[in-house]
């Protein structure tokens, strides 16, 4: 099966702008739609929409072979999925994207205009957005930028925000310490378990080690070495719960899931 | 005198109650020395890593290893250990790969780092690797990629051409062509693979330690092939490249020093927060209740 073509040229463009018009369009539709109709529409489109995955998960599939002798298990539906439905979700995930970008300008421009306090920060980001925006995309649209637009995008992407984004996640680190100092008091039997769980997990993945290398990798006294220790208490105590979470939150995504799919979920999602 | 003056200068409740900043200071001094002066911290390797390292080692030459990145430089102390480690491996095996990401900066930073080390071991674009680049929709691209490489991906990351251009592609038509698929990540995205992958295709997981747990039950069940456990991980396949002569030391021996001082300072920390409050129970030492 072809897929969806990929545009050249003049005809990039002329999707590029022709989509932006037609999206502009449906949102502004949909705007002036009343919401009791609204309502219907997003149901019914959700609910085709999980209905392709359903389907193509539960039907029955069988051997295909490609032109290139290529055999895989499919039903009908599948072969949509490189071809029509991946696309469309890339060109959805990046139009959400679009959408966050116009939100985000729209309330931080409204900041900046009416001086609120600390729009200076709505300045910043609206610069770094604008600033970012401009060098990436000139960078990947043409096959060689210009050595100052390379130069600049990795000055801004590599030097700047890569290390701005390192440093404000070890910062987590002091907060860590100072939080698990004032929290970790041992109150109950239960937090006397905690703490010892921990300890022991800690001391296993880092320098613990150190106290019981000198005893044998193998036989009995290897039970005794802090690794083997940790190893119990995520294998053996750890284990276990973290299954049951997960079939916990399992069964919720599945009971959300089919609420949301079936139009049953109101709320954010389907309120009037 | 003044009770709350009693217990202001009672030495029991100030332990319990040590002003942030000087655990900060305390914090910057303690992972400060052992970053300026190296020091080598023995370690025992974790079976999970093992794992990794003989299912990465046995790659058929017919076949690629697809490496996901998923992680920023926000966790490089980790992420970044392991893919430095799993690159050397596979980079001094010969073994040919393809990248690939499910965030923006994920797709960058590998990058950087593949080609920062591909010189070293004669490693050409196109030939040995390719970048299939960041994939917004994370499962639909292992729905497509499990049927097909081409239709799933268009065009490569660093060239914008059709996989079809690349000689690593030769051969590589679905997931069946894909040896293991490793996901390097700071999340939890190990579940888009075990969610979506093709049944029996072998995966591998690198997360930060915060997130290893998650996959221990996927490990315990065999659905994931191997576990690095954070930066002990690193570490962990750094000693079996040295080991069995597939690579060097690097970032996670070089980090892992820091982190044991940090997770010591933790521990006596927490220690001396409850020693000092034991003490300060009525009937047992002189002071004030534990706040």
């Amino acid at each position: 099966m072809e897929g969806l073509g990929v545009a050249q040229g003049v005809w990039l463009w002329v999707a590029v702008v022709g989509v932006a018009l037609a999206s502009v369009a449906i949102i502004a539709a949909l705007t002036r739609t009343p919401p009791r109709y609204r309502r219907r529409l997003l149901v019914t489109v959700c609910f085709v929409a999980g209905l392709f995955y359903a389907l193509e998960f539960f039907l029955p599939t069988r051997e295909v072979v490609s032109e290139n002798g290529m055999v895989t298990r499919q039903n009908f539906l599948t072969p949509f999925i490189p071809t029509l439905i991946s696309p469309l979700a890339e060109v959805l995930a990046a139009f959400i994207l679009g959408l966050g970008l116009f939100s985000l300008l729209r309330i931080h421009s409204g900041n900046v205009a009416k001086r609120k306090p600390g729009y200076y920060n709505s300045v910043a980001l609206i610069l770094s957005a604008v600033v970012m925006l401009v060098i990436g995309l000139w960078t990947n649209w043409t096959e060689s930028p210009p050595d100052g637009i390379r130069a600049t995008y990795g000055y801004l992407f590599n030097g700047l925000y890569q290390n701005m984004d390192a440093a404000m996640f070890s910062l987590i680190a002091f907060f860590i310490l100072s939080a698990a100092y004032r929290a970790f008091r041992i109150r109950s039997i239960e937090g006397s378990i905690l703490m010892a769980s921990a300890l022991i997990v800690l001391l296993g993945l880092s320098f613990g080690v150190i106290a019981t290398q000198g005893l044998p990798a193998t036989g009995m006294a290897s039970n005794l070495r802090i690794e083997t220790w940790s190893s119990w208490v995520l294998g053996v105590v750890s284990l276990p719960a973290l299954r049951a979470i997960d079939f916990g939150v399992g069964l919720g995504a599945l009971a959300m899931g089919l609420r949301i799919w079936l139009g049953i979920e109101r709320g954010a999602l389907f309120g009037d | 005198m003044d009770p709350t003056t009693d217990k202001r200068s009672n030495i029991l409740w100030k332990l319990q109650n040590i002003d942030r900043r000087i655990l900060y200071l305390l914090l910057l001094v303690v992972v400060a020395i052992p970053v300026l002066w190296p020091v080598t911290m023995p370690n025992a390797i974790d079976p999970m890593s093992e794992s990794l390292w003989k299912t990465v080692d046995a790659t058929p030459p017919d076949k690629i290893i697809l490496l996901s990145s998923t992680w920023s430089k926000a966790t490089r102390g980790e992420n970044g250990g392991q893919t430095r480690a799993l690159l050397e491996h596979m980079m001094s095996r010969r073994i040919r790969f393809a990248l690939s990401s499910f965030t923006a900066p994920g797709a960058q930073v590998i990058l950087d780092i593949v080609r920062e080390m591909a010189p070293r071991f004669d490693y050409v674009y196109g030939r040995d690797w390719v970048h299939l680049g960041f994939q917004a929709s994370a499962n639909n691209f292992v729905k497509g990629i499990n049927a097909d490489f081409r239709k799933t991906v268009r065009q490569d990351f660093v060239e914008k051409r059709p996989l079809d251009a690349f000689a690593v592609m030769e051969g590589v038509r679905s997931i069946d062509d894909v040896h293991m698929v490793i996901e390097i990540s700071a999340a939890a995205t190990h579940m888009v693979w075990m969610q979506f992958i093709k049944p029996g295709v072998l995966v591998g997981f690198c997360p930060t330690s915060v997130m290893a747990p998650e996959s221990l039950p996927y490990y315990s069940s065999r659905q994931l092939a191997g576990v690095l456990w954070g930066a002990k991980g690193a570490y962990d396949y750094e000693q079996l490249n040295v080991r069995n002569g597939t690579g060097t030391y690097g970032m996670g021996r070089q980090y892992m020093a820091p982190l044991s001082a940090a997770f010591a300072l933790v521990i006596l920390s927490i220690t001396i927060g409850n020693v000092a409050m034991f003490l300060s129970r009525p009937g047992i030492g002189r002071g004030g209740t534990a706040s």
